[in-house]
């Protein structure tokens, strides 16, 4: 059993880690800003113009890459328990097709403006999770191969509806259109960081205290069932709260690929799969993993940016793979 | 609770199910009485595992009702159901990065409120269920990386740990060598002999005679009759429940069948 100690200790590391990507992420970029000025800057002193590209730039920048790296990554781990596959990912049933689907349909209408494109994509989304919601459940219960199957339907047909709209856009709309579907962090402002973090946050709050019945769930149904767990209420709660906070990342900051699947796997090799772990481990791990991701983009070929999802593949996969080949030395 | 009550312990009365439309149950009327050890024995596909599904409260029956002491199981509440009722299933899901000790564990959430860590209680509960279920030397092993027959061993573990007054298995002994086979039925029924109330599926018809307290026999979703192994297993209704021909062999009390090869004669 882990003992509260281990556990402790671990998020204290990882805790340490994302603090030390914050801080790196906030020094370097078109302006670099040294340590040491940083406390002073973000109490509102310093030069004008270095005050005004960290707080109102990067700052924003990087709290809403660490809130949608852990989202996602919660979500991640919740999809893969909810379905007992661990091919999951928050992009399976749908939402990241349905919420590009909502911004291709706002942009092409001329509908830039205003910050209505996350409106949007967040409407886009949550119309998805709904479809298959009821299309699958089964006898009133959401049976997860019914559920799986659904949402990657739907996700092939509106991939198909988002490919229509790419051929026939203007180069002009299809610029907006390829950087949001690549993920996109640089639109983020104070605004929209907070309406983030009180989605996100509320999520959070919602799935964390149900670790236990995650570990139960990870059992197959019935075994949690019997076990005590009122399954089909989890189920539901797991959905509807992992398929908001997926909804309100990719509205504010487009696609990002990957982090969702990584995280939650990197932490199980790492940590083993008990969820009282598991799940605050993948929140941090995916801030500080997108975090990092997000200032490698913005800095290796400035002033012209590489898409986040690149970043976060090219350094996931290979840890990926890494962990994998040592996992042998774990049993 | 009266006398009566306590003999009348878990019951189903003239429960129905069906899958679809194919019908698995008809008007199944079964009672287990407190400290009974109960084989259920039957073809394949006959709703052996329907039936204990039924009676574990994970499936609701189509027609009929199943009560626990006078009371629903489905008005019970999971987490009571779950104090008193501990399955052991014929296909556990064996999730990855959990080692032995933490499956077993898992076996003590009923008893846990909200986000509570387990106490020296719950471990106390643990060490003793993998004692029992022999599978203490695993324990921390990573559960993937077990083999079918010391797995059961380990769910049975979870499922004592549980500490539930009735025990429902299905096919237990399947993937188990002999040595564990007979070591945790042994355990089993010094542990039905300490109260323990359990009924198991199987079937290995030989192993329940060796073992229950008393048989009862489903084919195609009708109770076809129950009794003391000595009683029930005459070679007719066995033949007539398996639709096999049987030799039967005797050992001390204990008839043995086995069934008859090509040309054979029948004992």
């Amino acid at each position: 059993m882990i003992s509260c100690g281990r556990i402790f200790r671990i998020l204290c590391l990882l805790l340490i880690l994302l603090a030390g990507v914050v801080l790196l992420a906030l020094q370097v970029g078109a302006v670099t800003v040294p340590l040491g000025l940083l406390p002073r800057i973000l109490a509102g002193g310093g030069e004008e113009t270095t005050r005004a590209v960290l707080l109102t730039l990067r700052l924003p920048r990087v709290l809403m890459a660490g809130i949608v790296g852990a989202a996602l990554s919660l979500s991640g781990a919740v999809f893969q328990a909810l379905l007992g596959n661990p091919l999951a990912e928050p992009y399976l049933l749908g939402v990241s097709s349905g919420s590009a689907l909502g911004a291709i349909l706002a942009l092409m209408a001329g509908l830039r403006a205003g910050g209505f494109l996350p409106f949007a994509a967040f409407a886009g989304g949550l119309t998805t999770v709904l479809l298959v919601y009821l299309l699958g459940r089964r006898e009133g219960r959401l049976e997860p191969s019914t559920l799986l199957l659904t949402g990657v339907m739907i996700s092939a047909f509106f991939g198909a509806a988002i490919l229509f709209l790419l051929s026939v856009a203007s180069p002009y709309e299809l610029g907006g259109i390829l950087s949001w579907m690549m993920g996109d962090l640089s639109r983020a402002d104070m605004a929209t960081v907070r309406v983030a973090a009180i989605y996100c946050g509320g999520g959070t709050l919602l799935l964390l205290p149900r670790f236990r019945e995650m570990n139960l769930l990870s059992l197959g149904e019935e075994t949690a069932l019997n076990l005590g767990v009122r399954v089909d209420r989890l189920k539901v709660l797991l959905f509807v709260a992992a398929s908001l906070m997926t909804g309100i990342s990719v509205a504010f900051s487009g696609l990002i690929g990957f982090v969702g699947l990584l995280v939650p796997h990197v932490a199980r090799l790492l940590f083993g799969g008990d969820h009282r772990l598991l799940l605050p481990a993948s929140i941090l791990l995916g801030a500080a993993l997108l975090i990092l991701s997000d200032t490698l983009a913005r800095t290796i070929i400035a002033p012209a940016e590489l898409p986040v999802g690149v970043i976060t593949a090219f350094l996931g996969a290979p840890l990926f793979v890494v962990l994998l080949k040592r996992q042998g030395g774990r049993r | 609770m009266t006398k009566r009550k306590e003999k009348m312990f878990l019951r189903a009365e003239g429960v129905d199910f069906s899958y679809g439309r194919r019908t698995v149950l008809r008007k199944v009327d079964l009672v287990i009485r407190r400290g009974e050890f109960v084989g259920l024995i039957g073809p394949n596909g006959s709703g052996k595992t329907t039936l204990l599904k039924i009676l574990a409260g994970t499936l609701m029956p189509r027609g009929g009702r199943v009560t626990l002491e006078g009371r629903r199981i489905s008005e019970l509440g999971r987490r009571e159901t779950a104090r008193r009722i501990a399955v052991v299933a014929q296909d556990e899901r064996c999730p990855s990065g959990f080692t032995v000790e933490e499956i077993v564990l898992m076996g003590r959430s009923p008893y846990l409120k909200g986000m509570a860590m387990e106490g020296a209680e719950d471990c106390e509960a643990v060490e003793q269920a993998m004692e029992m279920a022999g599978c203490l030397a695993l324990r921390r092993r990573e559960m993937a990386a077990l083999s079918g027959g010391e797995r059961r061993r380990v769910y049975i573990a979870r499922a004592l740990a549980q500490e539930p007054e009735i025990l429902l298995m299905d096919e237990p002994t399947a993937h188990l060598d002999l040595l564990h086979q007979t070591e945790i039925m042994e355990r089993l029924s010094e542990r039905n002999r300490q109260g323990l109330t359990i009924l198991m599926v199987t079937h290995d018809v030989n192993l329940a005679v060796l073992f229950c307290r008393r048989l009862v026999a489903l084919r195609e979703g009708v109770l076809l009759g129950t009794g003391c192994p000595g009683k029930l297993i005459e070679p007719d209704f066995l033949e007539a429940l398996f639709g096999c021909r049987l030799r039967v062999f005797r050992l001390g009390e204990h008839p043995l069948m086995f069934p008859c090869r090509k040309g054979e004669e029948r004992r």
